[in-house]
């Protein structure tokens, strides 16, 4: 009795810290990894790892604005956007001589506005987030191609070496940005599963009129929500540019559409109110890990966004296969 | 065979997991007759009506259709063999028009030589079919401009076109009001006429009483037995539902009454109600009667912050309350349990505890996060309290029963400690037995001192349940009686005095049966 308690206890434990998702995405990344490890020469290499690692830290950061979107019930595809509007706004105010911090706070500033247009049309216009983040992706992208004249600004040495060390340092050999982006997620998976203010994010998203009738402040939840999205999307551009020392307009095209894929992967329902950050990241490190194998293996790059979407698809294939077994199985 | 069977079923067993749904139910459905099936929640109703209908397949059994046996029937099957089914919750598409919805499935006999669809041909065919009905719905309408009863006929409609000999209705009136329900009711006995069959799922016994030729009683997935409706009385019926006789359905009456704890003075809101004042003392139950539509629901939202209120003044304990928003209140100790619990009650998706927690997180909350074991520990006192049935805390609600999901609302709301606490159709829904144990709990709540508002639109609910009762009528407060003068009589009376409205008297006495 006592044991039987006692591995029931272990499970709950178990099960409470990582999901059936969550286990079999590693179980699978381990794989893959084992099998690059293997059959390639160069995965394994310090210069390879590193590159998967920075290419992975920055998608990272903005999965945890696409999923807090996910869950709030909404959606985002104006990130790639924003992070582009930061790096650029930084890097036009910066070229110009204008001091650095105050750079910074324009690029933060200008993504928050981001955030804030997105979450008023969408809690207090009650316009579907859908339309307006469309909207705001065209916006952004626009604004950096207007600042920009079209053409990426190198900022090549001209950086603080302070600012260049986050996104280029190493510490013991690991770049610091990953250390970055793997504090900022295990502050978010924390606190998606434990603050009150997220678990309001949760409620909103599973079912907003219920939330409504409990008091919770449903209007505030959601303008929250896109400002935050669209906060990490500009701290995103600023370690954008302090990676890659230059700032490009077109930067992050596409990257919604990358992020949303590893939140469905994930786990993430795009019904919202379910799903944790931990499960996201994982989805974009199956993506990035992918990738990343295609190239070593030598398969044309024409080939990686076909693989990604036979990747979506089969992955939530298994999911809608693994319910309906079980529905199969209770009506037996 | 002496008499024409329209559907025979056979020692019908239904296993679901842990369950057994059905077991070994037989009845004969006559030809042209109508054949009520009642019973508590969870008894069976819907998963023999599901059968039936070949949404699920029976575990054994058999089931004859006009005298053909039929085996592995599918949804089409059925439709195909003559069974209409009528859901509880209407399946219209909403943003098509009536004709699109009548013949939904089938658009392509209404194919033109390019094989696009010939709106005249369609909408006149359909108008044939409305006009059977005498129904002012015209086939051009969208569905969603239409009135739910209205709904409901495009559905009988829809079931017919595809010349249905067996109509099942399940729940067809939970959502009409009475005027709609007697033009249902004539369309019924129009159709049983015209030698259709009908299968009527109600828990009404009036509805049950006027309708049926006979009653068929399931309990706990079994056949209790199949009373002529002649023959009966609605005691012995629901005595047979709940396998008892219930002979006091409501809780005495509270014996404590103190001073008022909330008043509101002259509430409006334009276009929905006009000055609504009332008062609720310490350890009272005040009931809200009216029709729905009479603003009954929108006076509470107003009083609790959820919607703004154009005038009016709400006092708690003698304090004018300052609200901004419902969280205001709830913070001053007003909590109101919505009506419809799946839409805007619950999260379906979530677990038992996070959404008895959802209306005072700050109560399982350390420092900046969530105290999970509090969290866990506060739903097992609820669970236990009020005796939800659940394996673990960590359940998600959408795997509890109906009556279970709404001690899960209860258990949410009380976790706030509310003064004054406002139910809208507390008991809608949920069968007789789970009725009277939420009946009980509110006396109980009311006896430990809160004050409780009951809003209901069964007059017999309001009588017996509550200490004194308002009644509201477009949007006005026509009336209200306590004590002795709580009975029907007076009530109807009150409004026709106040109100020389002959419908409305009418509707209300009819409303009262």
């Amino acid at each position: 009795m006592q044991s039987e308690s006692n591995r029931i206890n272990q499970k709950r434990l178990f099960n409470s810290i990582l999901n059936f998702r969550e286990l079999n995405l590693i179980i699978i990344i381990i794989a893959i990894a084992a099998f690059l490890w293997i059959f390639t020469d160069s995965f394994s290499s310090t210069n390879n790892l590193r590159s998967v690692g920075v290419s992975f830290a920055i998608n990272c950061i903005v999965v945890i604005a696409m999923a807090l979107v996910i869950i709030s019930g909404g959606i985002d595809l104006s990130v790639g956007s924003v992070m582009a509007l930061s790096s650029c706004l930084f890097a036009v105010l910066y070229l110009d001589g204008n001091p650095f911090i105050l750079c910074v706070l324009a690029a933060i500033g200008a993504s928050l506005a981001c955030g804030l247009f997105n979450g008023f049309l969408i809690a207090k216009q009650k316009m579907p987030p859908f339309i307006v983040t469309l909207a705001m992706l065209g916006i952004a992208r626009g604004i950096c191609l207007i600042i920009t004249t079209g053409t990426p600004l190198s900022l090549v040495d001209k950086l603080p070496p302070a600012f260049r060390f986050l996104g280029g340092g190493s510490f013991q050999g690991i770049p610091v940005l990953l250390i970055i982006s793997v504090v900022l997620v295990v502050i978010a998976d924390t606190l998606f599963r434990k603050s009150p203010l997220l678990r309001q994010v949760y409620y909103t998203g599973s079912n907003q009129k219920a939330a409504e009738f409990s008091g919770i402040n449903v209007d505030k939840v959601k303008i929250l929500v896109y400002v935050f999205s669209a906060l990490l999307c500009g701290l995103a551009g600023l370690l954008f540019v302090s990676r890659y020392s230059f700032a490009s307009p077109v930067a992050g095209q596409g990257l919604e559409l990358t992020v949303i894929a590893g939140c469905v992967i994930g786990g993430i329902s795009m019904e919202g109110g379910e799903g944790t950050v931990l499960g996201a990241v994982l989805g974009v490190i199956l993506l990035s890990v992918i990738n990343n194998g295609l190239i070593l293996l030598d398969v044309s790059v024409y080939w990686q966004q076909f693989i990604s979407g036979i990747i979506l698809i089969s992955a939530v294939w298994l999911d809608y296969s693994r319910i309906s077994r079980r529905n199969k199985k209770l009506n037996a | 065979m002496s008499e024409a069977y329209a559907l025979r079923v056979k020692e019908i067993t239904k296993r679901f997991p842990g369950t057994k749904a059905l077991s070994g139910v037989s009845f004969d459905l006559r030809q042209g007759e109508i054949m009520a099936l009642v019973g508590e929640n969870g008894a069976g109703k819907s998963t023999l009506c599901n059968i039936i209908g070949g949404v699920l397949q029976p575990n054994s059994g058999e089931i004859e259709i006009l005298g053909k046996t039929v085996t592995n029937l599918t949804p089409r099957d059925a439709a195909n063999a003559g069974i209409g089914f009528v859901h509880q919750e209407l399946a219209s598409c909403q943003n098509l028009t009536v004709a699109e919805n009548v013949f939904i499935g089938r658009l392509n006999k209404f194919h033109n030589k390019l094989g696009l669809v010939d709106y005249k041909k369609l909408n006149k065919a359909t108008a044939i079919l409305l006009k059977k009905f005498n129904s002012k719905i015209k086939p051009d309408q969208k569905i969603r401009e239409l009135k739910i009863a209205d709904q409901q006929v495009v559905e009988i409609v829809r079931s017919l076109s595809i010349s249905c000999k067996i109509l099942i209705l399940d729940e067809p009136t939970s959502a009409l009001t009475k005027s709609e329900i007697d033009t249902l009711f004539k369309l019924i006995k129009e159709l049983k006429n015209s030698g259709i069959s009908i299968i009527y799922i109600s828990h009404r016994m009036d509805e049950v009483l006027e309708l049926s030729d006979r009653v068929t009683i399931l309990r706990d997935g079994c056949l209790i037995e199949t009373l002529n409706t002649n023959n009966t009385t609605a005691e012995e019926i629901v005595g047979k539902m709940v396998g008892r006789i219930i002979t006091n359905f409501y809780p005495p009456k509270s014996q404590n009454i103190e001073n008022v704890i909330l008043e509101a003075k002259n509430l409006s809101i334009k276009g929905l109600f006009e000055n609504v004042s009332f008062s609720l003392k310490k350890g009272e139950i005040l009931g809200i009667a009216g029709l729905v539509g009479a603003g009954r629901t929108e006076v509470i939202c107003g009083m609790c912050g959820l919607r703004k209120l154009d005038s009016g003044e709400v006092f708690i304990g003698g304090e004018k309350l300052e609200i901004s928003n419902y969280s205001d209140a709830i913070k001053k100790g007003i909590s109101y349990l919505t009506e419809d619990r799946k839409k805007q009650g619950l999260f379906l998706r979530m677990s038992l505890k996070q959404n008895i927690s959802a209306t005072n997180l700050k109560n399982i909350t350390r420092g900046l996060l969530i105290n999970n074991n509090k969290e866990s520990k506060t739903a097992k006192e609820y669970v236990k309290k009020l005796g939800i049935k659940a394996s673990s805390v960590d359940d998600k609600v959408n795997f509890l029963s109906g009556g279970n999901q709404q001690k899960v609302m209860f258990a949410k709301w009380l976790y706030t400690n509310p003064k004054v606490f406002a139910l809208d159709e507390p008991t809608r829904g949920i069968d007789v037995g789970a009725k009277s144990e939420i009946h009980n709990m509110l006396r109980d709540l009311c006896n430990e001192g809160m004050g409780i508002i009951v809003i209901s639109s069964e007059l017999p609910e309001i009588i017996g349940l509550c200490d004194r009762a308002i009644v509201m009528h477009e949007g006005k407060v026509v009336g209200e009686a306590t004590k002795d003068d709580l009975n029907e009589h007076t009530l109807i009376t009150m409004a026709s005095a106040i109100n020389n409205n002959y419908q409305f008297e009418t509707e209300l006495s009819n409303y009262a049966k």
